[in-house]
């Protein structure tokens, strides 16, 4: 099969970030998908689209279409899965939880998001942690209150979570553990009670990807957390 | 040894896993939305859809995941499930689009347009919308596999599924592609 050539993938590689939203298109997206969310019942399949369709006079079949394909990939999550036939749009087909989406006058405006390289594992200082509904917004993540306020920290969701993690990296899927402990520092930060638990884990999948300088530095986040954690002695076998 | 305080691994492309199925009630919206948006735009935008039409197709394929989470099993990675939801929506926009035009412009206009000039393409580049410019010059079904295959990290199986033709199809429109691609890439650092 031909392959791109050398410089081809040099020009690829140095407009990889070509496309990439600006920090308003970011907001103003997120904002008026969180209202379109909130809004007492969920919309259809794709409304501007299927105004669009309407409006062209299209008809049925192209909406039909593009349910069926949204249904079947949304739900079969790319190839190799067993087929599932789906009749219904995905927006009625199943039952979403229940989105911790905050109110819209609730949420902060978010600070001034990371450079075009999305840093997805950077922990973003001033960015509020998701706050359930009705919450208020959520203290800078050096701010560790002596008592739980906010009832949203459920030690119990944590350990499920970080559970998770850990059977994943053990099953041979260590990218999908990192993006659990992703969720994790997403949603608990700097309250999470099982931060060494959390970092240990972090070592053992990054290990498992092959990552060795990153798990060492991971590694040395936790032995400054903890120089007597219980975990230090398993993470440090795990890479070298 | 200098402890980086920021690093806490940021987890790459790691393709398709076959882990269980995650629990998704500890997910949330925004998490979500702010780990994938950029993957999604830029796939979005990739793939051709004008920036007017961008917001739509972004917020749509968002809120369209959100509802299908329960049924979002972790047997591909979180990115390529999204790609796969905002790809459906671009082609339905880019359907809409292509419509949009043809019926607005002359028929001269709707023939296919010449090869860009060297020097419009330097321009472009310039302009740092070089490699959205040489996509342009594709026909739709190489961009489209070139897109999900070479730059979002889409596995051939999956964009079978996806386009709803044979792997093999996949596979030789990624190799015209990548000839096409090849060819335009070495026209544009000519020197001139």
């Amino acid at each position: 099969m031909s392959d791109l050539s050398p410089q081809a993938r040099a020009f690829l590689d140095a407009h990889a970030d070509e496309g990439l939203p600006s920090p308003g298109d970011r907001e103003r997206v997120r904002a008026a998908a969180v209202a379109a969310l909130a809004a007492p019942s969920p919309s259809p399949a794709p409304a501007p689209a299927s105004v669009g369709l309407a409006k062209l006079g299209l008809g049925l079949v192209v909406s039909a279409s593009l349910i069926a394909g949204l249904a079947l990939w949304a739900r079969g999550e790319g190839a190799g899965r067993r087929e599932e036939t789906v009749a219904s749009p995905p927006a009625t087909v199943v039952t979403p939880p229940a989105p911790q989406v905050p109110p819209v006058e609730a949420s902060a405006p978010a600070a001034p998001p990371p450079a075009p390289s999305p840093s997805v594992g950077a922990p973003r200082k001033n960015a509020p942690t998701p706050p359930a509904v009705g919450a208020q917004a959520a203290p800078a993540p050096e701010e560790r209150p002596a008592a739980p306020e906010r009832p949203e920290v459920d030690p119990a969701e944590e350990f499920r979570l970080l559970a998770q993690a850990q059977a994943s990296t053990r099953e041979g899927n260590p990218g999908w553990a990192l993006e659990l402990l992703e969720q994790h520092h997403r949603r608990f930060g700097a309250k999470a009670l099982l931060e060494e638990e959390a970092l240990a884990a972090r070592v053992m999948a990054q290990c498992g990807l092959g990552r060795a300088t990153e798990a060492e530095a991971t590694a040395a986040l936790l032995r400054a957390l903890n120089p007597a954690s219980v975990h230090l002695s398993k993470v440090e076998r795990a890479c070298w | 040894m200098a402890i980086p305080v920021t690093d806490w691994g940021r987890p790459r492309n790691s393709g398709p896993m076959t882990a269980p199925p995650p629990d998704t009630k500890a997910w949330s919206f925004e998490a979500l939305y702010e780990a994938h948006v950029d993957d999604v735009w830029r796939a979005v935008r990739r793939l051709g859809v004008e920036v007017g039409s961008v917001d739509d197709v972004v917020q749509d394929s968002f809120i369209t995941a959100w509802r299908s989470l329960a049924g979002f099993e972790g047997r591909s990675s979180v990115k390529t499930w999204l790609v796969g939801i905002a790809f459906n929506h671009a082609r339905h926009a880019l359907r809409a689009q292509t419509q949009r035009r043809a019926s607005s412009a002359p028929l001269d206009a709707q023939l296919p347009s010449p090869q860009r000039a060297p020097d419009d393409a330097v321009a472009t580049q310039r302009q740092g919308q070089a490699l959205l410019q040489l996509l342009e010059g594709l026909p739709v079904e190489q961009r489209e596999v070139f897109v999900l295959m070479e730059l979002e990290g889409l596995t051939a199986p999956e964009v079978s599924q996806l386009l709803e033709v044979p792997v093999n199809t996949v596979y030789s429109r990624l190799r015209l592609a990548r000839a096409a691609i090849n060819d335009a890439v070495a026209r544009l650092e000519e020197p001139t």
